[in-house]
């Protein structure tokens, strides 16, 4: 029984083991690498232009099928270009029948990147608070370090203990405003590396949304009042000049939102079927459109909003992912499964399992019927402790087929 | 009886987990004073930035590998004199039911091994709190976790090994088996990664824990 | 119960190569019984299946009437076990290793251990790693006596020891078996130091079992002639029933058998042999136990 239980564990172990480094190896000898066009509406010919990335060269099509070359699709985008262009000096002087100005075109740029492996990332949950109003004008890491507990507490990080004084001020700042402690998320840009300081956006136990900076080392605390439907998912907030959001909410059902200035308008986006978890988003924003790019593994959704965050364009491409290729159709039927212990869309370690039982079911039958034949033909392996070796190989395929093999148990 | 069986197991081992201990508190104690080096050379509040935010592990390093030396060292000093020679068959001899001798063998070699994580847990506990606040320690326990029990693992499996007795084949597969199990504990990742899979690999881990009754009854059998 | 060790039927392989088959022997309490034969010929393969570190392909071993696959703890305190090449724990020393043992066996006899240990000249904080071969004899030899068992599996005792040691090892075991009416089992190689003191044995060859008997039948019944031969080339003969051995030196024929003169002489003249001189020489142990096995 003992011995019996203990050749389960060996198989199953050497089970997990080859689930594996058996596929990473499959994969090494025939992944083709598979990566997702880059879709932008262009502000000249109002339509989408597509950059291809798995042609040796990038190749740029429009949706009318034009192609461009590289040189001809920056013309195409000249805001998002505006550096290449300005340094060839081709930038053009006005665009839709507006005036450009350059200085105009880079205040109104920006970029944002959510990977999935952003979104509730491993963290340790104490954060640097800067002084939005800086004496002598610069950014500046500060020396204390908050938690939001049962209070909002500040440690001091020479001496590695609480500094009560801020922690009096801005608990109380927060009480006052209705705060219910602990924080469930707590998100701001701790970097020295920006414009300017709008501090932290934290969510409580009621799910309200909190906007707390320090002003002059005294707390500025606003209950941001977004409804009550909209749950607080993941937070990305990013200074810009353009002071026209402070950053992206990502509600519990998916939703993307900008966080406006104009009282914390939440300003939903067009996000399709966005699953937080599993796809990136790319956001690109210029001074007249918001094009925002929902990357899934077989395909994208992009969507062209005018800056009343309108839809007035959307685009979808889809490709064949690596298990739709003839490799990845093959390690469906020759894996039952396959498990990585990483992922592309988080920073955790675990047991990520791939199913592919259906598919391989048959070619299961197979590596059992050829166990149980060579078990049959070999006068020395045990018939009766063998029977969970079968079982198992039965069950998981080639790998508990290579297990069988290598830890046969004699007679 | 049990007594005197423990007596032969730390006669083999002491020099080896007093050495070991020695190195885990010269290594912690390394770690702690170039941390402090650090903090007084730029700003305890850059170092806080630095660990936080960018995800510095200041603890990783040759501590990474010290669980993993500690349980190879425990189990060859332990078993090494038991299979030379065939030595375990005087073991086996004595007056005790098999299964009690093996079990208070490596009973006893894991209570070492967790013993002398505890102490080094304890000590790199203890030097960090004067540094750090209470969710860096969790973060530091739950980061490096894995890599003790990457050390446990490497316990069970070298004594699974060593009593096995088909040198060729099997121990080879066996060796080959424990690098893959023990590798991905052992690799630094990002901090916290195992947050939601410590459970999971700690279950992983106890299944190598009763390989050695394979290696035990092959050993009885006599398989060659 | 008579028999303190009863196999039956022991067949054993390694891999396809036969070891022996159907060996089967009893060992009456109170009496010494050697397993000898060649290096090589499963001398340890029967201590192994004795002790229970091997599963024999079929047939069992019974010590003390317990399957010797399934020896309880008490049955295990019974045995004292003395491993080829005189094994202990080296890493202890003559101290540490006495504590050790003296915990696990009741009638331990401290005393015995000591009395021997004295004889060595190393102090007790000797390991055993740094002794001499001869050395850790007496030690292996003296943990035995201390653990007073009721029968004692001595394998190769012999391995290493130059004619001193081995004989003070018998003279030990010799006294201790007669005055406890005490069971040994015994290997060996070198025959000439169990004469007059094993009881019965069994020898082994490469084929198996040679012969299961008391040693005083043995050396009684099986005899060698000797005779000079006037055409040596003429001397074909095969190994039979009649003639377990045969040797021829130059012109000097030797014929080693369990049967007597007449008939080995008879045996002969079918055979158109002409020989001379024609006598039996008496044989030591050895000499019989090489007479029977041959010297390759």
């Amino acid at each position: 029984m003992r011995l019996q239980v203990s050749r389960i564990f060996l198989m199953i172990l050497s089970v997990y083991v080859m689930a594996i480094f058996i596929p990473r190896l499959y994969w090494m000898v025939f992944d083709e690498g598979i990566r997702a066009p880059f879709v932008q509406y262009s502000s000249v010919i109002d339509q989408f232009i597509v950059m291809d990335f798995n042609r040796k060269d990038i190749y740029t099509y429009d949706e009318d099928g034009n192609t461009y070359t590289m040189k001809e699709s920056d013309e195409l985008l000249p805001l998002f270009n505006y550096r290449r262009l300005a340094a060839r000096g081709i930038m053009p002087d006005s665009l839709k029948g507006q005036p450009i100005k350059v200085e105009e075109v880079r205040k109104n740029n920006f970029y944002i990147r959510i990977r999935p492996y952003n979104v509730q990332p491993p963290e340790i949950r104490l954060y640097p608070l800067l002084e939005s109003k800086p004496e002598r004008g610069q950014l500046a890491l500060p020396e204390n370090y908050f938690r939001i507990n049962e209070r909002m507490e500040f440690i001091n990080a020479g001496a590695n203990v609480i500094q009560p004084e801020l922690t009096q001020s801005f608990t109380n700042a927060l009480q006052e405003n209705g705060f219910a402690f602990p924080a469930k998320t707590v998100a701001g840009n701790p970097s020295t590396k920006k414009p300017f300081d709008e501090g932290y956006f934290i969510a409580d136990q009621k799910d309200d949304l909190y906007h707390v900076k320090m002003i002059e080392g005294k707390p500025y605390v606003r209950n941001t009042r977004i409804p009550d439907s909209i749950v607080v998912k993941e937070l990305f907030i990013s200074e810009r000049t353009l002071k026209e959001f402070y950053g992206v909410l990502i509600s519990q059902n998916n939703h993307l939102y900008f966080i406006m200035y104009d009282d914390y308008r939440l300003q939903k986006i067009a996000s399709g079927n966005y699953n937080a978890h599993r796809d990136n988003v790319l956001i690109l924003g210029n001074l007249f459109y918001r094009n925002i790019s929902i990357i899934k593994d077989d395909h994208i959704n992009v969507y062209a909003l005018n800056r009343n965050y309108e839809i007035i364009d959307s685009y979808q491409q889809s490709w064949q992912t690596r298990y739709q290729k003839k490799a990845g159709v093959v390690s469906r039927y020759l894996f039952p499964f396959t498990l990585t212990l990483q992922s592309d869309k988080t920073r955790f370690v675990d047991l990520y399992f791939r199913f592919n039982l259906q598919t391989a079911l048959w070619v299961n039958i197979v590596f059992f019927i050829v166990l149980a034949s060579w078990i049959g033909y070999k006068y020395n392996v045990a018939w009766k402790q063998m029977i969970p070796h079968l079982l198992i190989t039965l069950m998981t395929g080639i790998f508990g087929f290579i297990a069988a093999l290598i830890f046969s148990e004699k007679s | 009886m049990i007594k005197a069986l423990l007596y032969k197991e730390w006669l083999k081992m002491r020099w080896g987990v007093l050495s070991m201990l020695l190195l885990f508190v010269i290594n912690i104690v390394y770690i702690i004073l170039q941390l402090d080096y650090t903090m007084r050379m730029y700003e305890a509040h850059q170092i806080w930035y630095n660990t936080f935010i960018r995800g510095m592990l200041f603890y990783s390093g040759t501590l990474v590998y010290l669980p993993f030396l500690s349980g190879l060292v425990i189990a060859i000093l332990q078993f090494y004199p038991e299979v030379s020679d065939n030595r375990l068959k005087l073991t086996l001899h004595l007056p005790m039911t098999e299964l009690g001798i093996t079990l208070l063998m490596i009973g006893f070699g894991t209570a070492i091994l967790i013993l002398t994580y505890w102490v080094a847990y304890a000590l790199l506990t203890l030097l960090t709190t004067i540094y750090f606040p209470m969710e860096l320690i969790f973060s530091m326990w739950i980061t490096s976790l894995p890599w003790f029990l990457g050390g446990l693992m490497v316990y069970w499996m070298v004594t699974a090994i060593f009593i096995e007795p088909a040198w060729k084949f099997r121990r080879i597969l066996l060796i080959i088996l424990a690098y893959f199990l023990v590798q991905p504990l052992i690799t630094v990742y990002n901090y916290n990664a195992f947050a939601h899979s410590l459970t999971k690999f700690f279950i992983l881990s106890l299944l190598t824990f009763p390989l050695f009754f394979i290696s035990l009854d092959r050993f009885r059998k006599g398989v060659y | 119960m008579d028999y303190v060790v009863e196999c039956n039927n022991l067949t054993h392989y390694y891999g396809k190569r036969l070891v022996y088959e159907d060996m089967s022997f009893k060992i009456k309490k109170g009496s010494i019984f050697g397993l000898l034969g060649k290096n090589g010929t499963g001398k340890t393969t029967t201590i192994n299946i004795l002790n229970g570190y091997l599963k024999p392909r079929s047939g069992q071993c019974l010590l003390f009437g317990e399957d010797s696959q399934r020896l309880s703890p008490a049955t295990k305190a019974r045995i004292g076990f003395l491993m080829e090449g005189h094994i202990q724990y080296n890493f202890m020393n003559l101290y540490q290793i006495e504590k050790f043992y003296s915990a696990f066996f009741t009638n331990w006899r401290r005393d015995a251990y000591y009395e021997l240990m004295q004889k060595l000249e190393v102090s007790d904080k000797q390991k055993i790693a740094n002794m001499s071969c001869g050395q850790r004899s007496q030690v292996a030899l003296g943990l035995i006596l201390a653990q007073n068992p009721d029968l004692m599996v001595l394998d190769d005792y012999s391995m290493g020891l130059d004619a001193g040691y081995r004989r003070l090892f018998l003279d030990y075991l010799n006294e201790y078996a007669r005055a406890e009416n005490k069971t040994i089992f015994i290997t060996s190689h070198i025959i000439q130091d169990l004469e007059n003191f094993i009881d019965d044995c069994v020898i082994l060859d490469y084929r198996g079992v040679l012969l299961a008997s008391r040693v005083k039948d043995f050396q009684d019944n099986f005899k060698q002639f000797r005779f000079e031969l006037q055409r040596p080339e003429t001397f074909k003969i095969e190994k039979d029933d009649i003639v377990r051995n045969y040797e021829c030196i130059k012109n000097h024929g030797v014929i080693y058998t369990f049967s007597d003169q007449q008939t080995i002489e008879k045996h002969l003249q079918e055979r158109n042999i002409d020989y001379d001189k024609f006598h039996q020489e008496p044989m030591s142990l050895e000499e019989a136990f090489i007479g029977l096995t041959g010297k390759y």
